[in-house]
Formats: C-alpha cells, sequence, structure tokens
C-alpha cells in the first residue's frame, strides 16, 4: 500500500526540519494579524468596527482572483533558483515591512483625528499585506510538492511544516493576551499602540527571516519542462485537473464542519459558565494532536490517502455521536462535559493533525497527475485554489453559524451574547449537539466526491514511476547535448 | 546557492534570477541535475542513518523488544 517507496529520498533531516521551522516564523505575523485584526483596529487604532467588517468583506472577494491570479504567475515563473524559489527568497522582506506599517498604524498616526485618514491607511496597509503574504504562501505550499518528486519526502517536509508551525504559531497569541493584560494594567509602561508596534517588529524580523530559510535551504528537485507557459493555459490546466476538483469540491461541502467553533465559545460561557475551562479541556488534544504527526508515517505506510480521509472523516463523526451521547443528560454540569469534551479533543486532534497533512500532499499527487496527463506542473495554480478555498470555506462556515444564532435562542445584545427568554427552545441543548454530533456527522457529505477519486495506491505509484522515467530521459537529453558542445 | 555557471564558469551575481547563462545558454537550475540529485539522495540517506541511531539509542529497551516482537509476528 505504500505510495512511494520505489522512489529515493532525496530531502534530509536538515532540510525537512528548517522548512518546518519557515512555516513556523511565517504564520508569526499571520497569526497576530488574525487573531488581533478586529481588537486592533477598533480598541486600538479607533477604526468604526462596521469599517472593519466591511473592508475584511470586501477582502474575502478580492481573494477569489488574487489567490488563483498569484498562482498563475507562480507556474510561469521560471528562474535559475527554480520556480518557486525566487519568491520564497524575495517576500519575507516586503512581508516585514507590512507587518510593522499594519500593526505600528496606531503609533505612526498618533494624534491623528481623522477617522477617514485611519480607514485608508488601515485598508492601503491591509491591503499591500495581504497581497504580499499570498505572493508568499502560494510558493511555500508548492514548493512542498516540487521538493522532491517522492510522496515520502514531501509527506515529511508538510508534517514538519504543520507540527513546527503549530508551536511557534501558537506562541504570538499568547505573548500578545499577556502584553495586553500588562498595559492595560499599567504593569508595564507602555501602551496599547506601543505593545503591537513592538509585536510586529518582531514578527517582522525574527518571524521573516525563519521564513527566509525556506529560500535559503531547500531545493526544488523537479524539472518544470514548458519554459515558456502562458498565464491562459494555466488558468485552463486547473479545469483538466479534476482529482484537484474533487479534492476541492470536498472541502467546500465539508464546510459545516467548522462551524462548532464559533458556539464552542457561547457553550463555555452561558452553558458551564466560565470560559476558561475551554483551555483546560484543551490541553489533553493538543498533546495527542502532536504524537499523531509522530504515528502518521506508520499509518501512512499501511494506508492509501484516500483511506486515510475515509477513516478520519467516519471516526470523527463516530466519536461525535458518541460525545453527544455521553453528555446529553449532563451538558450544564463542567464537572461531567468537561472531561468528555477532553476525551472527545484527543480524538479529534489526533484526526485533525491527519487532516492537516493527507490532503496537503494529495494536491502534490495531482499536480503529478497533471504532468503525466499534460506534460506541465502547476504547483502554483494548485495550491493556490487550496489556500483560496480554505478562506471561503472559513468565510462560510462563520455565515452559517451567524445564522444558526437566532434559531437555537441566542441573542446579541450589545458585545455579549444572552439566551433570549422567547420561544422555549432548549438552546443549551442545541449548543451541545452544535459543538459535539452535528458539524461530523454533517460534513460526512464531503466524502461523497471522495468516491469518485481514485489516484490513489498502484495507479499512483505507476504514473509516479513513469514520470520518474520520463524526467530521467530528460535529464540524460540535457546530459547528451553537453557532451556533444564539448 | 551556486556563484558561477556550471558548464563555463562564468561568474553569476546572486541577483542574477534568470534561468539560463549569459553567457553560454545552459539552464543554470537543470544543468548537471542527475548527479545534484545522486548527490542529495547519499547526503539524506546518511543524515537518517544518524537520525535511526539516535532514535535507536534513546529508546527504551522494552520498546525495542515490543517492537521487535510484533515485526517477527508480521512476518
Ligand atoms: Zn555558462
Amino acid at each position: 500500500m505504500n505510495e512511494g517507496n520505489a522512489l529515493k529520498r532525496y530531502v534530509g533531516v536538515k532540510e525537512t526540519i528548517l522548512y518546518g521551522v519557515a512555516n513556523g516564523g511565517q504564520v508569526i505575523g499571520y497569526n497576530m494579524i488574525r487573531a488581533q485584526l478586529t481588537f486592533f483596529l477598533v480598541t486600538v487604532f479607533g477604526v468604526p468596527a462596521r469599517a472593519v467588517t466591511a473592508m475584511i468583506t470586501v477582502m474575502g472577494f478580492w481573494d477569489a482572483f488574487n489567490d488563483p491570479l498569484m498562482g498563475g504567475i507562480v507556474d510561469k515563473t521560471r528562474s535559475r533558483y527554480g520556480k518557486l524559489r525566487p519568491y520564497l527568497l524575495i517576500v519575507p522582506i516586503p512581508l516585514g515591512i507590512t507587518t510593522v506599517l499594519f500593526f505600528g498604524g496606531a503609533e505612526f498616526l498618533k494624534g491623528v483625528e481623522s477617522t477617514t485618514l485611519k480607514i485608508v491607511y488601515m485598508c492601503i496597509t491591509y491591503f499591500i499585506w495581504e497581497f504580499i503574504y499570498t505572493i508568499g504562501d502560494i510558493p511555500f505550499w508548492g514548493l512542498s510538492a516540487a521538493i522532491s518528486p517522492n510522496p515520502v519526502d514531501r509527506s515529511r517536509v508538510i508534517k514538519s511544516a504543520r507540527f513546527i508551525s503549530g508551536i511557534i504559531g501558537g506562541l504570538p497569541g499568547i505573548i500578545i493576551t499577556v502584553c495586553i493584560d500588562l498595559s492595560r494594567n499599567n504593569i508595564i509602561p507602555f501602551t496599547l499602540s506601543q505593545v503591537f508596534l513592538f509585536l510586529a517588529v518582531i514578527g517582522g524580523t525574527f518571524g521573516m527571516f525563519l521564513f527566509s530559510l525556506s529560500g535559503l535551504c531547500t531545493k526544488e528537485r523537479i524539472v518544470q519542462v514548458n519554459n515558456d507557459p502562458k498565464l491562459l493555459d494555466c488558468f485552463k490546466l486547473l479545469f483538466k485537473n479534476k482529482y484537484l476538483l474533487l479534492i476541492v469540491l470536498s472541502n467546500i461541502l465539508g464546510t459545516v464542519g467548522g462551524i462548532g467553533g464559533t458556539f464552542s465559545t457561547y457553550f463555555y460561557t452561558l452553558s458551564l459558565g466560565i470560559a476558561s475551562l475551554s483551555l483546560v479541556a484543551g490541553i489533553p488534544g493538543t498533546i495527542s494532536g502532536w504524537v499523531s504527526y509522530g504515528l502518521l508515517s506508520n499509518l501512512e505506510q499501511r494506508f492509501t490517502s484516500k483511506q486515510l480521509i475515509f477513516g478520519c472523516s467516519l471516526s470523527n463523526a463516530l466519536i461525535g455521536i458518541i460525545t453527544f451521547l455521553a453528555g446529553m443528560n449532563s451538558y450544564t454540569n463542567p464537572k461531567i462535559i468537561v472531561p468528555i469534551i477532553a476525551v472527545q479533543g484527543v480524538f479529534t486532534s489526533f484526526i485533525g493533525s491527519i487532516n492537516a497533512v493527507v490532503p496537503t500532499k494529495m494536491i502534490a499527487d495531482t499536480v503529478d497527475y497533471m504532468e503525466w496527463k499534460t506534460g506541465e506542473r502547476s504547483e502554483g495554480m494548485s495550491f493556490s485554489l487550496l489556500t483560496f478555498v480554505g478562506k471561503l470555506t472559513g468565510s462560510l462556515s462563520t455565515a452559517i453559524a451567524t445564522a444558526i444564532i437566532p434559531l437555537i435562542g441566542l441573542q446579541e445584545v450589545g458585545q455579549d451574547m444572552v439566551l433570549s427568554s422567547a420561544g422555549g427552545i432548549n438552546t443549551k441543548f442545541w449548543m451541545w449537539a452544535l459543538i459535539t454530533v452535528i458539524p461530523p456527522v454533517a460534513s460526512l457529505i464531503s466524502l461523497i466526491p471522495y468516491a469518485f477519486y481514485d489516484l490513489t495506491g498502484d495507479k499512483l505509484k505507476n504514473i509516479q514511476l513513469e514520470l520518474m522515467q520520463r524526467r530521467e530521459k530528460s535529464i540524460n537529453a540535457n546530459t547528451l547535448e553537453k557532451a556533444e558542445e564539448v | 546557492m551556486k556563484s558561477e555557471c556550471p558548464k563555463c564558469g562564468k561568474k553569476l551575481s546572486i541577483f542574477y534570477f534568470k534561468p539560463k547563462c549569459p553567457q553560454c545558454g545552459c539552464e543554470l537550475a537543470y544543468y548537471d541535475m542527475d548527479k545534484m540529485l545522486e548527490e542529495d539522495a547519499k547526503k539524506a540517506e546518511a543524515e537518517f542513518a544518524k537520525l535511526d541511531a539516535f532514535i535507536d539509542k534513546m529508546t527504551p529497551k522494552f520498546i525495542k523488544k515490543k517492537m521487535k516482537k510484533d515485526m517477527s509476528d508480521s512476518k
């Protein structure tokens, strides 16, 4: 069942680890932006909340064009460093600068009263930041497919990236929360705007130094045959890649799987009464998520990617059902519920780690498939579709969750969410169902596209072997040419 | 990060990004690629051998015994 043991390994231990460390550096700034965007813009910078929401919505639409466009440009690129690495070598510098410009806004525009000026500053810096981030993100993930022809190498660098960025990427959230508390209680003599500027400088220098390692310490090991592909052809290629489209369709169908997070916050505050309990319940899961990366190689030797995806979704649903039933009569009692959620977390985090690696690896398989079918590799386009769909399903699941809120008897009063007294709906019961059983069971429909996905097992192995022989031929042709010229 | 052309030896600035050598026109990224891949494979093999040896040293004896048993069972 092993999908790649006929090939040699090319990516050593050092390169594998550095690829992961680079991802860790990349997400420092990203996680700051994602986690603190609204808080920073509204509370620290003083931009009206409505303007922030409008900007985020518009940017969502922009991504729909921006991501595939960048993917196409990447696929057109040829340089002596490869087609992906040039971006990884250059992007960290402007990305670091824009991170500082964005979060430094409150400090740089200190004393400015004009809301319009602040909104303009916010839109311009955020737009440029997002734009440059995308130019770095797509080549980074594209590199996971081009770093080696061997799927085992690819899987290993993806695991390294997910694991290390999980650890490093979690730090800014903790540091920011602590710094905000320290500043608010006047324990450190800095204002919030100074704190954000300081953290942005760290994310923009240290983080970007780490990110640049992905360009400096790696290699692209697959020949990009076509020397001058047209942008339009790159787009066309996307629609010929049926396996990629099946993965994307499955991701979209699985959107409902992401709504649990929204309700989990409300569940802890309204049903259990203590928000910080979620941290306690999450600890065992965090550890099992890490263990999962270690055991995944074993699972990959025994099962195909498709089998792993089916196994993950089905067990997730089963665990959801069991958890729901186990807490059905005591979902307001923290003493019973917190341990139950912690146990569920152990399983779901374990599965979550597998889901963070296997589909990404499958995208690389589809890039191979396209090279086999058309002679062209589309790392840029394929991974841009993945990042775009990730953002799309993120916004969609938030929208679905927002639509469900009034249906189950939750009501927003000012900044807070409260239980509405009207209707006779058992809100707490529905919240329990929404954080345990509904998302994993509803997202089982995401398995339907995979029923048509047969780029696995022997078929995939044969394609990858044939590609290897083809590439060897083209390298040999290059050598012949070399001999003739001498 | 090679700073010269692998074929004709022309010195190249690190800011020279074009795919072909300005002097001899060879594909800078792919010239002698078979040799590069061969070297990388050897290097990776050596690094993983070292890592495996390290893991072997760090693994407690009872786990190793169990793993050996599992392996012979599956055969
Ligand atoms: Zn030359």
